[in-house]
């Protein structure tokens, strides 16, 4: 095989299977919002800092400036529009609403992406987990605070509902 | 902050990887999880003409029970370091400084084989593949190698793979009976690079005495820095607060650590003397049935 | 003064509905500036910025450039220049030209130097490393002390040195006070150069119409006094430049006050290529070249009594603005006028308050703005003085501060505290925090060798920012008559349609501060509908939404002008209602009373309209109307507090803000004697911000705004090397603070008496910036509390603390914990 510049991906994403051909280099943030117009994963940084482009991929919190387009042929991705129908997703949106747990919503939808993850494989964690789950997601407006009762208060009603 | 130009390929095979990386010898650049890669070439620091995935090589993502050691493929995720069951049982030196990697998005896609080959002087990795004197297999289309750890990290983000070749496995010693470890860093946030980490691996004798140490600090010189003379001090001798006090001072004699905008030299020595005296204390305390290392959900 | 207002008795204002905002941006359906479509045929451009911090412009080659796949073209200063371009107005009298592309010199690392437009961003910055630019590296002036020296290099050769404004201010009598203190404390501060870093960066999209109009959308966050700045910049009438701000911001904190030089930009750069331009900023650009506050020295004399009272302050303030001095700089300087004697009695100034221009970035407003770093030495000071005096941090405050039966308050220097118990506020903060029992934690943990501080900080919150400030940067001999500034007005529209269903439309370009849910809790309550059901729509349109001069969210503006021109826009139309109701029922209008949505004749609840019949009748049947009543349900307000209409006056005083909020901190930190790592192990915060409209967005304004200062504390600064190199240029490297750095806070508020404000009916102050201005005073009194050590400079890096520890501890220490 050849190296190729012209790439074409085959991904499920949102459920939806995608199938388009991308410049070699092209991220997956850029390929979710400039081929797919999937606005709401945002760019922060572009070197994996802030956090906010985080999606999932296979349900793995993933850094979508840090990804190749290309290399996702074959998986699945779920960005924040996708998030309402995962049920952790759809109980942490709820719950952010209740909370306050953003202000600006630049941050929101990485943080919503990691956090549905991480309720998903955890949910019996503690406050100062999530805190820590939560440290690779940069938020300049809450101090945080908020977000870790919305998570806290989501995963704590599962209890009782269980 | 657009990536450069590239070209790209996705061999399915390792055959086929190595023939390519021989074929593009010098324009091609492996791709792992790309968590060190993709920032370099974001900010345009390199620019290599092809990019060889190697995410589809299904021959780098096993963890093989070789006896005496784990065979750990070079794909393997940090966030798997943490969480497979044979690693912690048998490695457990490995899931107790991978948590401090990074942040939890970049530790599910960050690799092994990656941070290994990065050789970040910082890196928890590196740092623990040193103190256990792993071996490191480096594959390319003509040769096989075993490169034990001490001759894998040359300097400050070198190591010893060359453009044509690959590191494909991870050969880490199981954890001998009557052995604590513990570790600890300082950074500036949690998940950033360690100012200065320490890892200590000790192993106790029946009667109480070390059998064996193990030293390694991170953050200090251009690659992680074992402390021989500061384990043959141990050797031996009963861990005992005035042992730990001596290593310590050691320690901090030994590195040459060089200061930059997060810390100074003086204050890189001081932390490796601190935490190494912490790191000890904690494997004390470890002895007495106190466990150094306590995950709640990892 | 103003009119109390209808909504005392409120059922939406004050409590914490759900904010409007947030479906969309829960389900990725935010409009953020990168997701404003383009028309075909835009471009996208990428900025070659200089790698040096001063250097002046040789020969520019951009031949390869130009071969580049995808290139349209290449702009440089020198295009810019031939295109029109004219210097963007400064607000000092500085003969120092500010282009927003450099074209002789490079100033800071990170200035624009070329523009390159392509079909992708991609592209762009492709050729944009194939230009080769011949420098011709000039020596950099770096630091405050070396711009201050006149043998240091000139940035500016048309200035001829590198200070910028040097103003005397003097008030009361501080020659008489020092000479009457029984002490005399000095020290000298030094304030980090921060950036609040939003995390969203800059975007602009720039598109010339017919007849020289342009189109700009950017996340311009106001003030939109900077619209006639970059009419004139472009060479076009106001009304010929139309800025669009989409309906989210992704957080501002000031930062985007400073874009506009680049919407000036992308402006110039689309009229010379002849297509419609798209810029998004890059995190490497944003961190070295957008904006950030200053960095300042503060030299503080103190002239004090034996009681401990601080009868005069001499301050010497000197900002280092960067290499422009780029409006609405010098504002930093001049911002706390009103309020440079805090929260504290004293009656005498002395202050010298100048501007050095340096090889950094150019600064501006930041959070906290020219706040932040006034308090963190006058906070740092008094616990000096309670040292030196020997007294308690807390009695010290409690000596100095203004008690409440002084109340309205005018300060030396103009400002005017129309409210506020500061002493009780103090108070209830050393309650919260459990000051007492702190202190004998204290004692205990000394005893076991551990290194734990108690710290406070007191400050007034100035907040709508009276525009007529900046004046002072003129000594009153050069003032020009009929040009002087004042006022902070803000806009609201509100409209009902033929249904009954209302519309709100404002100008104010929230960046998450949640207007669109309190402008509808206000008209919610005016007109007795559900919020939910009120449509509001954010963002801003200079050429269809009202606005004028002060428009935008900035200085914490919104809930004391915004959420009160929306209630006035609304009462307004209530007003006719009424009137629409009086004719129809034929009742006397004094007889016709408003009740949950509908128009009701007294006591009579059969005879009534509801909010939908009215309308329908405002809109369908003219002829159901009061004689010449014109047809329709729309109004618009605009409200500036009435404290604001004056300027500065002839002895330089001037009321600077148009609210002055009141807050204390005290925090206990515990510093590991090992790595000088602090942890907050306490932080309580006490406010008395007035009336509060939504208890959720104001407890998230203050956890956001402590958390801006417990980074300035803690982690950053933006640090360039002696020869002007960024070493923060990357997220690695300046460190805002995560999950795992932010406190819990114990948040208290001081009741609110209903009428007590004499600026602004709602009541309600601004509480956006709050303690981002009293926490780095708050940890480093409590960090040099627990340390045994003086603090005079930010942040408190564990390597720092480890040098100042080590130079003022006899015994190294502790080796081991
Ligand atoms: C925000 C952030 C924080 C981080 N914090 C930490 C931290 O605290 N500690 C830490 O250790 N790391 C940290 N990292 C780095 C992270 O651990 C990386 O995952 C790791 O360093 C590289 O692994 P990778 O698989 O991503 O490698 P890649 O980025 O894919 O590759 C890195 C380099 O190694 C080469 N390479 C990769 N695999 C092979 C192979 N098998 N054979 C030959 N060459 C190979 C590549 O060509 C490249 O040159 C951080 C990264 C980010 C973005
Ligand atoms: S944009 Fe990907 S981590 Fe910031
Ligand atoms: S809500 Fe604005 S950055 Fe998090």
């Amino acid at each position: 095989m050849e190296p190729i510049s012209l790439v074409m991906v085959d991904v499920l994403v949102n459920g939806h299977r995608e199938q388009h051909q991308v410049q070699a280099r092209q991220s997956l943030a850029d390929f979710l919002r400039d081929q797919l117009g999937l606005l709401g994963t945002h760019i922060g940084c572009e070197h994996g800092v802030c956090g906010a482009c985080t999606v999932l991929i296979d349900g793995e919190p993933v850094r979508s400036c840090l990804s190749l387009a290309a290399s996702v042929s074959g998986h699945e991705v779920v960005t924040i529009e996708g998030l309402k129908d995962l049920p952790w997703g759809q109980r942490l949106q709820k719950a952010f609403l209740e909370h306050h747990a953003l202000q600006c919503g630049f941050c929101t939808p990485g943080i919503l992406t990691t956090m549905t993850y991480f309720a998903t494989r955890h949910p019996k964690a503690t406050e100062a987990d999530f805190r820590d789950a939560l440290s690779g997601n940069l938020c300049r407006c809450t101090g945080y605070q908020s977000i870790v009762t919305a998570v806290v208060s989501a995963v704590s009603s599962e209890h009782n509902d269980a | 902050m657009k990536f450069p130009p590239i070209r790209y390929l996705r061999p399915s095979a390792l055959p086929q990887a190595l023939d390519d990386l021989k074929q593009h010898d010098g324009s091609i650049k492996v791709l792992a999880g790309g968590q060190s890669l993709f920032p370099l070439m974001a900010m345009r620091l390199t620019e290599p003409e092809i990019i060889l995935d190697i995410n589809a090589l299904d021959e780098l993502k096993e963890i093989r029970d070789m006896g005496d050691c784990l065979a750990i493929g070079a794909l393997i995720r940090h966030q798997q370091l943490i969480e497979d069951v044979t690693i912690q049982q048998q490695t457990p030196v490995l899931s107790l400084v991978a948590r401090h990697i990074g942040h939890l998005a970049i530790r599910c896609r960050g690799t092994i084989g990656g941070s290994l080959v990065h050789s970040d002087p910082s890196a928890e990795l590196p740092l623990a593949i040193c103190a256990l004197d792993g071996e490191l297999i480096v594959q390319s289309a003509d040769e096989t190698k075993v490169v034990p750890a001490e001759e894998f990290f040359l300097s400050y983000l070198t190591s010893a793979v060359a453009a044509n070749e690959m590191l494909t496995t991870i050969r880490v010693p199981k954890m001998a009976n009557q052995t604590k470890i513990a570790f600890d860093e300082v950074a500036s946030r949690a998940g950033d690079f360690a100012l200065v980490s320490v890892l200590a691996i000790v192993t106790f004798r029946d009667d109480g005495a070390i059998q064996r140490a193990r030293l390694a600090i991170g953050g200090v010189s251009d690659v992680p820095f074992r402390a021989r003379d500061a384990e043959l001090l141990m050797n031996d001798a009963a861990l005992t607060p005035e042992l730990v006090t001596r290593v310590a001072r050691t320690v901090s004699e030994a590195i040459e650590p060089v200061g930059d905008l997060h810390a100074s030299a003086d204050f890189r020595r001081h932390l490796a003397r601190v935490l190494t005296g912490r790191v000890l204390n904690k494997v004390i305390a470890g002895a007495k049935g106190d466990l150094s290392w306590n995950p709640s959900v990892w | 003064m103003v009119t109390t207002s209808a909504t005392e008795n409120s059922q939406w204002t004050g409590t914490s509905v759900p904010r409007k905002e947030d479906i969309r941006l829960l389900s990725g359906q935010g409009q953020f500036m990168a997701d404003v479509a383009t028309r075909a045929g835009t471009r996208q451009a990428a900025i070659l910025r200089s790698p040096h911090a001063h250097a002046r412009i040789g020969a520019i080659n951009v031949d390869a450039a130009l071969k580049c796949r995808g290139v349209l073209a290449v702009v440089t200063g020198n295009d810019i220049l031939a295109a029109g371009a004219r210097p963007l107005a400064v607000a000092a009298p500085v003969p120092a030209d500010y282009y927003p592309i450099a074209t002789d010199k490079v100033r800071y690392v990170g200035e624009p130097v070329a523009v390159v437009v392509a079909r992708t961003r991609a592209e762009a910055e492709d050729a944009a490393a194939k230009i080769v630019v011949q420098y011709l590296p000039l020596p950099p002036v770096v630091a405050i002390e070396d711009a201050l020296n006149p043998d240091s290099p000139v940035l500016h050769d048309t200035l001829g040195h590198n200070v910028a404004v040097n103003r005397r201010l003097r008030y009361g009598d501080p020659d008489q006070a020092f000479a009457a203190a029984d002490h005399v404390i000095a020290g000298r501060y030094w304030y980090p150069k921060v950036t609040s870093t939003p995390i969203e960066t800059y975007g602009v999209i720039a598109e010339w119409g017919e007849g020289g109009a342009v189109t700009i959308w950017a996340n311009f966050q106001g003030p939109f006094s900077m619209h006639p700045v970059m009419a004139r910049a472009l060479g076009i009438d106001q009304n010929q430049l139309r800025v669009i701000v989409p309906p989210d911001i992704g957080g501002a904190f000031g930062i985007k006050i400073s874009i506009y030089p680049y919407m000036v930009l992308m402006a110039l750069v689309a009229k010379c290529v002849g297509t419609p331009v798209r810029w998004i900023e890059d995190r490497l650009e944003a961190l070295a070249a957008s904006s950030s506050g200053t960095d300042r020295l503060t030299d503080l004399t103190a002239a004090v009594s034996d009681t401990g009272e601080v009868l005069a302050w001499r301050m010497r303030l000197v900002d280092n603005v960067g290499a422009y001095i780029r409006a609405p700089e010098p504002g930093c300087l001049f911002r706390a006028t009103g309020n440079l004697v805090s929260g504290y009695k004293t009656q005498h100034l002395d202050v010298e308050a100048i501007a050095v221009m340096t090889n950094k970035c150019p600064t501006g407003p930041n959070r906290g703005y020219g706040v932040s770093a006034l308090y963190f030495a006058m906070e740092r000071h008094m616990d000096k003085i309670a040292a030196q005096l020997g007294k308690d941090p807390a009695d010290i405050r409690r000596i100095n501060l203004i008690s409440a039966d002084r109340m309205p308050y005018r300060t030396p220097s103009g400002g005017y505290y129309d409210s506020g118990d500061y002493p009780a506020t103090l108070e209830r903060a050393l309650v919260r925090a459990g000051y007492d029992a702190l202190r004998q934690e204290q004692l205990s943990a000394r005893k076991e060798g551990r290194l734990f501080g108690i710290g406070i900080a007191v400050g007034v919150d100035p907040s709508v920012s009276n525009m007529g400030y900046i004046d002072i940067v003129e000594p009153k001999e050069n003032r020009q008559l009929h040009r002087s500034k004042s006022g902070a007005g803000q806009a609201a529209h509100v409209q009902v349609d033929a249904g009954g269903g209302v519309t709100i439309t404002l100008s104010t370009c929230a960046q998450g501060q949640g207007h669109e849910t309190v402008a509808s809790q206000v008209a919610a309550d005016v007109l007795g509908v559900h919020p939910k059901d009120i449509r509001v729509i954010g963002g801003m349109d200079s050429s269809t939404r009202d606005w004028t001069i002060a428009t935008g969210a900035y200085s914490s503006r919104f809930a004391a002008t915004g959420a009160v021109a929306t209630q006035q826009a609304a009462q307004t139309i209530q007003d006719k209602l009424l009137d629409i109701a009086s004719h129809v029922l034929e009742a006397d209008r004094a007889d016709i009373e408003w009740i949950k949505g509908t128009a009701q004749v007294k006591g009579v609840p059969s005879r009534a309209l509801s909010l939908r019949q009215l309308a329908g009748l405002a809109h369908w049947d003219v002829a159901s109307l009061p004689s010449e009543m014109e047809p329709g349900l729309s109004a618009q307000a605009y409200f500036t507090p009435p404290t604001l209409r004056e300027s500065l006056d002839q002895e330089d005083r001037v009321n600077s803000s148009g609210t002055y909020g009141f807050m204390a901190d005290v925090v206990a930190v515990e510093v590991d004697p090992g790595t000088f790592a602090v942890k907050v192990y306490r932080y309580a915060t006490v406010h008395d911000i007035g009336k509060v409209l939504n208890p959720a967005i104001v407890e998230g304004q203050i956890y956001g705004a402590t958390l801006h200062g417990i980074g300035a504390a803690l982690l950053e600064e933006m640090v360039y090397d002696d020869q002007g190199q960024l070493i923060t240029g990357t997220l690695m490297d300046y460190l805002v603070p995560s999950a795992t750095d932010a406190p819990s806070l114990i948040i208290d508020h001081m009741e609110y008496t209903p009428g007590s404000s004499l600026t602004t009916p709602l009541g309600a102050k601004g509480v956006g910036e709050s303690s981002t201005e009293t926490a780095p005073a708050a940890l480093a009194n409590a960090v040099a509390d627990a340390l045994g050590i003086d603090i005079n400079q930010l942040p408190m890096t564990p390597s720092r603390l480890f040098d100042w520890y080590r130079k003022t501890e006899p015994t190294s220490p502790q080796e081991v914990q």
